[in-house]
């Protein structure tokens, strides 16, 4: 008994001269457990998202004005070089736009005369983006709707028909979205006229890049590119980006919608499963759905 | 409620205001502005918070608060587990070490001293960053995030003085 103060004293000694030390040694040991990528980890970061994402909020609403005044700046530093572009793409949308209404007209007379039947059974909602959760490691988002709303991982994100991500974690009312600059990120996709086959991987950069495509594939600067529905994760004929750049063998895509054009998105579920789930911390089997 | 227990939880509050505004720059680095290079770059003011108290009052954000911050960080934001626990944790260790030397310096000093603390940390950054990714990032990124961090240390410092001056003074 006597001993236990001496004692306590010499352990609170050691902890003040090593307690430091102590806490960055328990730092490195949490990288090594975080390179593991327990399933328990990103269960702990989706329920912390769901509680900050009220706190953002209750911190964005004032300063909601100083947001808009920031975005109206570097709007207004980008107009001229802006102008210039689409005074030469307004050119080239209204012969389209010609093209289009004449080949609508068409296609609708043609369903007509075949009875075609439509397949427009997907579901959709409309959420705020919460917060900017992405960094050095990630370009994602945090969406303000949840388990509680239907929410599932894979659900498609788009805005003005772009396509922007998919959900990849949900928590009970916020969601992870994966943006398709993120690193993780791969599409199957259909390139040109000629449909060739590829894949657009994120570069955690404003720019995607396409790869895998056939070795005698000719791409050339202003192909569009819309998802193939390869892998049953997006549907076929999403816009996805224009190629901007060609250099060596990279070739470089500019996505139609970028995470910065706005502030909600349109979540659509096309009733697709080709995701592989992520196992969870009770059941560690991978399942896989087919399509 | 008695005067010594309505003293006690206001010292307990006002000892506690380091790690909350600490904890606050790590959420405004959060916030959806939609500017596109802000969000990426908005997490290390926490880093001039850090380097603020643990020079004036190393008392009030002790080594578990720095690594709740940096675990917050690592949590918050899509990053590797201790990714930013780690550089907290390095950083405030550094400051700490100095701290002797910096105390009752002008501010001038003390802003070319948080630089000097910065350029260090950017390199450790992107060999942690590089390491963790298993890929050479561009170092262009994070030496932005450190002259952005440089650029913004009177703001967040005269904001900490204005908290210490009001609150901690005593």
């Amino acid at each position: 008994m006597k001993n236990r103060p001496s004692r306590y004293r010499l352990l609170k000694q050691l902890y003040r001269q090593f307690g430091l030390y102590l806490y960055i040694c328990l730092a490195a040991v949490l990288i090594l457990l975080g390179t593991s990528k327990h399933p328990l980890i990103s269960k702990v970061r989706v329920e912390i998202a769901d509680i900050s994402s009220s706190l953002v909020n209750l911190i964005y609403k004032p300063l909601e004005g100083i947001g808009y005044f920031m975005e109206y700046l570097s709007e207004y530093i980008a107009v001229r070089d802006e102008n210039v572009i689409l005074k030469a793409e307004n050119k080239k949308l209204l012969y389209w736009k010609h093209r289009s209404e004449v080949l609508s007209h068409e296609n609708k007379l043609l369903k007509k005369e075949m009875n075609f039947l439509t397949d427009d059974h997907e579901r959709y909602w409309t959420g705020y983006i919460a917060a900017d959760n992405g960094g050095v490691f990630s370009r994602s988002v945090l969406l303000r709707l949840g388990e509680k709303h239907g929410m599932k991982r894979g659900f498609v994100i788009q805005y003005n028909e772009g396509l922007l991500g998919r959900i990849e974690a949900v928590g009970t009312s916020t969601s992870q979205v994966l943006l398709l600059t993120d690193y993780a990120s791969r599409v199957p996709v259909l390139v040109g006229n000629k449909k060739i086959l590829g894949v657009v991987v994120g570069d955690n950069a404003p720019l995607l890049k396409l790869i895998a495509l056939p070795e005698d594939a000719e791409v050339f600067v202003g192909d569009y590119i819309t998802t193939s529905g390869h892998s049953g994760v997006f549907p076929p004929g999403l816009a996805v980006g224009t190629v901007v750049r060609i250099e060596n063998n990279d070739i470089y895509v500019k996505p139609f919608v970028s995470r910065e054009d706005t502030s909600f998105v349109k979540v659509v579920d096309y009733g697709l499963s080709g995701l592989i789930d992520i196992p969870s911390c009770e059941d560690k089997s991978v399942k896989v759905e087919g399509k | 409620m008695t005067t010594s227990s309505f003293v006690a939880i206001r010292y307990f509050l006002r000892s506690h205001i380091p790690f909350w505004f600490s904890f606050l720059l790590l959420l405004f680095g959060m916030l959806p502005w939609r500017v596109a290079f802000l969000s990426h770059f908005a997490i290390p003011f926490v880093y001039a918070s850090l380097f603020f108290w643990t020079v004036f009052r190393p008392d009030l954000i002790s080594a578990p608060a720095v690594f709740l911050l940096g675990l917050s960080a690592d949590l918050l934001t899509i990053s590797p587990l201790g990714y930013y626990t780690f550089l907290f944790l390095i950083f405030y260790w550094a400051v700490l070490l100095e701290r002797r030397f910096l105390i009752k310096r002008p501010f001038i000093f003390l802003w070319g001293a948080f630089s000097a603390f910065v350029c260090p940390l950017v390199l450790c950054q992107w060999m942690l960053a590089s390491l963790l990714n298993l890929k050479l990032l561009s170092l262009l990124f994070f030496m932005g995030q450190g002259a952005l961090l440089m650029a913004s240390y009177p703001l967040i410092s005269i904001l900490c003085a204005f908290l210490y001056d009001r609150y901690l003074e005593d």
